[in-house]
């Protein structure tokens, strides 16, 4: 079942993020055929420039509309009408959650290489083989920096992307389930809900923020960033590592609320 | 005959009100029975609770011994009261899906049925008239081979030759072991199917006897008794 949630699941994204791709890849196509009649005259820069803008908008967009129709394949899928084909299914809550989650995760990765791959496109030649050959050398000299270390930052890097979107997603499916509790307004109260947590969270940060100030001294502040500083090996796997284990305490915080609210509390319209 | 249904002192409260206040109910297998009550009288929540889009506040509910869930899922066809179906999707995609998800799903059994009504597989659903969209429905339900059938107001809101053919696709295609439950308050329409009603008002149930009981004991049909039982 989880198999045949999956297929559908990635067919109702590809129906709605390869279009988008392929659309951004057309615009960066057609900005690297108008550099070929580069003349500097000012009715090539006006074209060049709008095929510039053109191709920003189509970089935010893509990555934009990905996490809008996670959150909203989500809603749409388990909270409108949907949902009553969708809970009626013989499939679990979890199985319903994590295959949304990792298929948003799934498409919102791949509109990032979308956007890596349309930008080689846009400046494909000599731009883009100096693009290549400094971040070849800046790999080259991270390696013979911190050797082995390299690698094992790059799985932390990659594990902390994938939780921390992970986390994300389940912010959002945590808010939507909650907003679903309102008798009325369910999107809205969604919203706000998701407000308030971003208010707690920003209140939360400044009382750290203060704290930490006020008892620099007490705390051996200094010491310890002497000592961060004295040891950048030990201090970026320190810094992925608290990344990948705030972001996994957010993602089973979310999880549960999800859970426990679709399990519980859950009210079709 | 077997049990296949059995809410024991089953009640659902929403923050101020009860919606089925502790209702003890038993349905048998192979049986097409009437839910039958006024709007708000909780024949919803209750169908809800069948099919596990509800938590009951107290009491249990057991479809073929089991509580709702994934197992009971696999056994239980619904029709909900509103079209549920993903209007981007084209006929035959929504039949693969149901193919997919559904054991028991009887494809030939829906393409047969679609082909009587002249609807094409590749037609978006989007592109459907409402009445057709209904039909669809009924069709992707009724071509499962479930053990309950649970209908939620499959006749409300369509014209009176398009009952003729809900109801004749319901008797034609459920399986004959299962049973149907139909919620309605056109009861004139459905009368000659039923071999059961059930009478809810106000989250209570206040009957539940055969069609011919209610005939002999009442000397009126169904729908004179309900009129009577749910008169203003």
């Amino acid at each position: 079942m989880v198999k045949n949630l999956f297929k559908h699941e990635i067919y109702a994204y590809l129906r709605v993020i390869l279009p988008m791709h392929m659309i951004l890849l057309g615009v960066a196509i057609i900005g690297r055929f108008i550099q070929l009649f580069d003349n500097n005259s000012t009715a090539y820069n006006i074209v060049f420039w709008s095929s510039v803008v053109a191709f920003c908008i189509g970089v935010v967009a893509c990555i934009m509309l990905t996490l809008v129709f996670g959150i909203r394949r989500f809603y749409t899928n388990l909270f409108s009408n949907e949902g009553y084909l969708s809970f009626t299914l013989p499939v679990t809550t979890p199985q319903h959650i994590w295959v949304k989650n990792i298929v948003a995760i799934i498409s919102q990765f791949s509109s990032l290489i979308m956007v890596l791959i349309s930008c080689c496109v846009i400046s494909l030649g000599d731009v883009c083989v100096e693009v290549f050959k400094a971040a070849g050398y800046l790999i080259k000299e991270f390696y013979q920096e911190f050797n082995y270390h390299t690698i094992l930052y790059i799985i932390e890097l990659v594990l902390a992307l994938i939780i921390s979107a992970s986390a994300v997603y389940m912010l959002f499916y945590a808010c939507i389930a909650l907003g679903q509790r309102a008798k009325k307004n369910r999107v809205a109260a969604a919203v706000g809900i998701f407000f308030i947590y971003y208010l707690i969270m920003q209140v939360l940060a400044t009382i750290f923020i203060i704290v930490v100030s006020v008892f620099y001294e007490q705390l051996r502040i200094d010491e310890l960033l002497q000592y961060l500083f004295d040891h950048p090996i030990l201090t970026n796997h320190l810094g992925n590592g608290v990344v990948i284990v705030i972001n996994s305490i957010g993602l089973i915080i979310f999880y549960a609320i999800t859970k426990s609210t679709i399990k519980n509390k859950l009210n079709l319209e | 005959m077997s049990e296949l249904l059995r809410c024991e002192n089953l009640t659902k409260k929403y923050a101020n009100t009860t919606a089925l206040n502790g209702i003890n109910l038993t349905l048998e297998s192979g049986k097409i029975v009437g839910l039958l009550g006024p709007n708000g009288s909780g024949k919803t929540t209750l169908i809800k609770l069948i099919n596990g889009l509800l938590t009951p506040t107290e009491g249990t509910i057991l479809i073929n011994g089991k509580t709702p869930g994934v197992e009971t899922k696999r056994e239980v066809a619904y029709l909900p009261d509103n079209s549920y179906l993903n209007s981007w999707m084209t006929v035959k995609q929504i039949i693969d899906y149901f193919k997919d998800f559904y054991e028991d799903f009887r494809e030939d059994v829906a393409y047969t049925m679609l082909n009587k009504l002249g609807i094409t597989p590749d037609v978006k659903l989007k592109t459907l008239s409402k009445g057709n969209k209904e039909k669809v429905c009924l069709i992707l339900v009724m071509s499962r081979n479930a053990k309950l059938y649970v209908l939620d107001e499959p006749i409300a809101g369509v014209d009176p030759a398009a009952r003729d053919y809900v109801i004749s696709t319901i008797i034609n295609n459920y399986n004959p072991e299962a049973t149907v439950l139909i919620s309605t308050h056109l009861i004139s329409d459905i009368e000659e199917v039923l071999d059961e009603a059930i009478f809810i008002q106000n989250g209570d149930i206040l009957l539940q006897k055969t069609i011919d009981e209610i005939r002999e004991e009442n000397g009126k049909s169904v729908d004179a008794l309900f009129r009577e039982v749910f008169r203003w």
